[in-house]
């Protein structure tokens, strides 16, 4: 762990005590248990992956994993400490570390009514969008591969001002905190020009009516290209809610898709998601979203992208670059491989005390590969809740969806212990 | 200033008594009784805890929140059942977010979206009908044997939660005591009764306060009651309701 990490854990921890000695503070705290068993079903004539060579993906997986949160309210302060543990067992690959690590690890302070100061590890995530989100600078694509992974917080200094209607929020990121690892996918999707987020400052303006609110984020490093993000929402009625964000950034890398020559960081592109929502009378909710990101490619330069991996793929045998040039295809692709994406989601109510469910539909709209997913939670006792994610891909070899995996199957239990 | 305040009460009382005799001053009256369900307050932070039944539910097991409103913002917090613990759902006006420990990011929710059972957060956060309604005066009647004036109210703002209320309200205590929740098309939705048995000081005087909600659900035979515990009319930092705060 790097000085100011540590300096900034120290500060979240010494903080609450000395608010202890203030005012009154309710501790509390939980503890999750889980253990999860997934399978993947391969694709057998892949052209980035033949024979499961390169990206050497796992047939099962067995994993347990602890959750536990303690945290401090009282008038004036907060503080939340978050700590992942995670244990794993592969076939058919290699076993990935074991992790252990703060989530999130942050106090709070409220100078009035209006100010608060936050330092630590935090969760710099917001929009309304599902697929993606365009506005955030740090977590564009959050969670996609691994879905029920939590994300991990920045180490930073966070200052909010809190008006009737507005609100500024001002940020700089001293360390980059837990990002590599298990939670280095997280993060391959940065809008900042680099994966390495230490020396951003970070202004965020918030606008806010009875039905409305919108954003306009801003974040610079030094010399690096500037971050501009926006997003906004409208309760249009008591059931429906629309909304929309954009940002335009940098990626940490471009893959060249026919010479698979690296530039890093990318050009320059904005990405965008439009979306909206209705609420049935039940509480059940059905989203969809379209999303354009300038990131990806366009359908002529991801076959492009396919007839050099072809190209390897054949010459795998015979020369030992193909390999490195097929690794260099999966790592370095970008985070969506094409531009434009259609997506609909259909769940139940959040609030749902017995069964929850998610059914997600996204297409790539230049290749035509679609992904269905379903995820169904099952609350068996107060304690035990039994879970399942099933994804199933469709799509030729040559296109996204189709590229590397036909499917998956995840089944879990749950176990509240606090 | 005791007795000052003894006699301001005994006249507006009066008044207010007498001159709804003939036709009550109905802004008045509806404003009173917003203040026994927490209206009109500074600021408020209290627990909540919901039991639902009916054929349709199929878990029982109560929810506790922990509650903070202010103005039109509140913040709720689920403390029980253990799966749900440090959940939380942020209102502003009509701008609704989910949260739970977790959850990647809060998620931006519509006002259907209900907190537990047949409760919607607006019957769970404070009442600002007075503010939110425009009140008609229909008639008096005996409601479970106390005398009520009855009132219509029709939404007046977009962020209401219901289009259309009628309201029964005590002649004597003036409070709230039963209310029927109707959609824009004239669609009776649900009812709710009202037990008044806590007691907050308002300037130095004692008021009825809310103790216990019965939503019933007017199409099935789904309930909700919500019991009113631990009350604290206090000031909340303004801080507390902004989005970016919630996690």
């Amino acid at each position: 762990m790097k000085t100011s990490a540590r300096c900034l854990l120290i500060l979240s921890l010494l903080l609450p005590m000395l608010a202890l000695a203030e005012s009154p503070m309710n501790l509390s705290g939980t503890l999750e248990v889980r253990a999860q068993g997934s399978s993947w079903q391969k694709q057998t004539d892949s052209l980035l992956n033949p024979g499961n060579v390169i990206a050497r993906l796992p047939t099962s997986q067995l994993s347990a994993e602890a959750r536990g949160q303690i945290q401090g309210r009282s008038e004036q302060f907060d503080f939340t400490m978050r700590g992942i543990a995670i244990g794993q067992r592969t076939e058919g690959a290699p076993n990935p570390r074991d992790d252990a690590y703060l989530s999130q690890a942050f106090a709070r302070l409220r100078f009035d009514s209006r100010t608060s100061i936050s330092a630590g590890r935090l969760l710099l995530t917001w929009g309304p969008g599902q697929l993606r989100s365009p506005s955030n600078p740090f977590y564009f694509d959050a969670g996609k591969t691994q879905p029920l992974r939590e994300l991990s917080g920045i180490d930073a200094g966070s200052m909010i001002y809190s008006g009737d209607d507005t609100s500024v929020q001002v940020v700089r990121v001293f360390s980059n905190g837990h990002t590599g690892g298990s939670q280095g996918e997280n993060f391959s999707g940065s809008q900042t020009g680099s994966t390495d987020f230490r020396g951003i400052t970070l202004l965020k303006f918030n606008g806010q009516g009875s039905n409305w609110q919108n954003s306009l984020v801003l974040a610079k490093k030094d010399a690096d290209l500037l971050f501009v993000g926006a997003y906004g929402q409208w309760t249009a009625s008591d059931a429906i809610l629309l909304y929309a964000e954009a940002g335009s950034g940098s990626r940490p890398q471009f893959l060249l898709p026919d010479s698979y020559r690296l530039i890093a960081p990318s050009p320059r592109a904005a990405t965008a998601l439009l979306g909206g929502s209705y609420t049935l009378e039940n509480g059940q909710t059905v989203y969809g979203e379209f999303l354009y990101d300038g990131h990806g490619y366009n359908r002529d330069e991801e076959r492009a992208y396919f007839a050099v991996a072809r190209q390897a793929t054949i010459q795998l045998a015979s020369n030992a670059a193909a390999a490195a040039q097929l690794g260099q295809a999966l790592g370095a692709a970008p985070v969506l491989l094409g531009r434009r994406y259609v997506s609909a989601i259909w769940q139940s109510s959040p609030q749902e005390s017995k069964l929850f469910w998610q059914g997600m539909w996204t297409a790539n709209a230049d290749d035509h590969s679609q992904q269905v997913r379903a995820y169904v939670e099952r609350n068996l006792t107060r304690r035990v809740t039994l879970f399942g994610y099933l994804t199933r891909n469709f799509g030729e070899r040559d296109t996204e969806f189709g590229a590397l995996l036909k499917g998956s199957v995840l089944l879990g239990v749950k176990i509240f212990m606090l | 200033m005791k007795f000052i305040k003894l006699w301001i009460a005994l006249v507006l009382g009066l008044t207010l008594t007498q001159v709804s005799r003939a036709e009550p001053n109905v802004q008045a009256l509806l404003a009173a009784s917003d203040r026994a369900r927490a209206g009109g307050l500074p600021g408020l932070v209290w627990d909540v805890r919901a039991t639902n039944t009916g054929s349709s539910v199929i878990d029982n097991e109560p929810s506790v929140l922990r509650l903070k409103a202010a103005d039109n913002a509140s913040l709720a917090e689920y403390l029980e059942p253990l799966r749900s613990k440090g959940s939380r759902i942020l209102q502003v006006g009509r701008n609704m977010w989910f949260t739970k420990p977790g959850l990647r990011k809060p998620v931006a929710i519509s006002p259907r979206q209900r907190l537990t059972g047949q409760a919607a957060i607006g019957d769970i956060a404070a009442t600002n009908y007075a503010h939110d309604y425009k009140a008609k005066y229909l008639s008096e009647e005996s409601f479970n044997g106390e005398p009520c004036y009855v009132l219509d109210l029709t939404s007046a703002r977009d962020n209401t939660t219901y289009d259309r209320i009628t309201y029964w309200i005590t002649v004597r205590r003036h409070v709230g005591i039963h209310a029927e929740f109707f959609s824009v098309s004239g669609k009776r939705l649900k009812q709710a009764d009202f037990v008044y048995d806590n007691k907050i000081s308002v300037q130095g005087t004692a008021i009825p306060f809310i103790s216990k909600m019965t939503i019933t659900d007017a199409l099935t035979d789904a309930e909700t009651v919500l019991e009113y515990s631990e009350i604290k009319i206090e000031a909340v930092h303004r801080s507390e309701f902004d989005i970016a705060n919630l996690q």
